[in-house]
């Protein structure tokens, strides 16, 4: 695991999620955003690392860097990894109307990070999958 | 995350006192199981403590729910904090589950 100013880099395993929520608190932190954006980050950051340690590399290991990066109005995270080209933005919505019995468990991560993130961008660069998601520092009506 | 159990008039109480997240959910999901395992069929969750949750929150949740209601038992959740009230709303589990204010309450809920 390495971690500079904006950068944490490291082997993409679910032992290492307390890291990563720990990169995001401290920058969210440096923000001055709200507990409820910093629950969302941390919120949205999980779901996409998840994602990768579950399906960027499922012959061997592989690393993940999260980016972090501000200015006046936005907080910006691009998470990257080299794994096989996946994009998760393309997974179906689940059906939030269904009862108990009917409701398929699962599917639900990145349509969280879908709601409560601003702007989530995916894109493949050579041969990685970057996940883009920015987040509104200002606080809007609805915020609270 | 840290996980109490305790028994309350045949009523299995779990309080679970953190964040509710991927790495944690593995656990939490084991001890439910190991209760549902040993006959428990009333299922309480005390989330007074837990400001987070997350999807891997809400699979297990899910996955017990759905197991307790084919052996005829249910599970009921009280003191939702704000956030994870959201999450809930967010992804429809407001609809599905009993969530009742307090522990008093979802003690006498059942």
């Amino acid at each position: 695991m390495s971690e500079n100013n904006n950068c944490l880099t490291l082997e993409a395993s679910l032992k290492s999620l307390n890291a990563v929520h720990d990169f995001i608190l401290k920058k969210a932190a440096k923000a001055g955003l709200s507990r409820k954006k910093i629950n969302n980050l941390l919120l949205a950051v999980e779901e996409v690392y998840v994602n990768i340690t579950n399906y960027a590399y499922p012959n061997d290991k592989g690393k993940v860097s999260i980016y972090f990066s501000m200015d006046e109005k936005n907080v910006t995270l691009h998470i990257k990894d080299e794994g096989v080209p996946f994009n998760p933005l393309q997974a179906p919505e689940p059906d939030l109307a269904s009862s108990l019995k009917e409701r398929r468990v699962g599917g639900l991560g990145i349509f969280l990070v879908r709601k409560l993130i601003n702007d989530v961008r995916y894109e493949r660069d050579k041969q990685y999958n970057v996940l883009t998601l920015t987040l509104c520092r200002e606080k809007v009506e609805r915020d609270e | 995350m840290n996980i109490t159990q305790k028994q309350e008039g045949g009523i299995d109480i779990f309080s679970l006192n953190g964040r509710f997240d991927a790495h944690c959910a593995a656990d939490v999901e084991e001890k439910l199981n190991d209760a549902i395992s040993r006959g428990a069929r009333k299922l309480l969750l005390n989330l007074e403590g837990t400001e987070y949750i997350s999807s891997a929150g809400l699979r297990v949740l899910l996955a017990i729910a759905k197991k307790l209601k084919k052996e005829g038992g249910q599970i009921k959740l009280c003191s939702l904090q704000p956030y994870v009230q959201e999450v809930f709303d967010v992804a429809g589990f407001t609809q599905i589950f009993t969530i009742c204010k307090n522990l008093e309450e979802a003690v006498g809920d059942f």
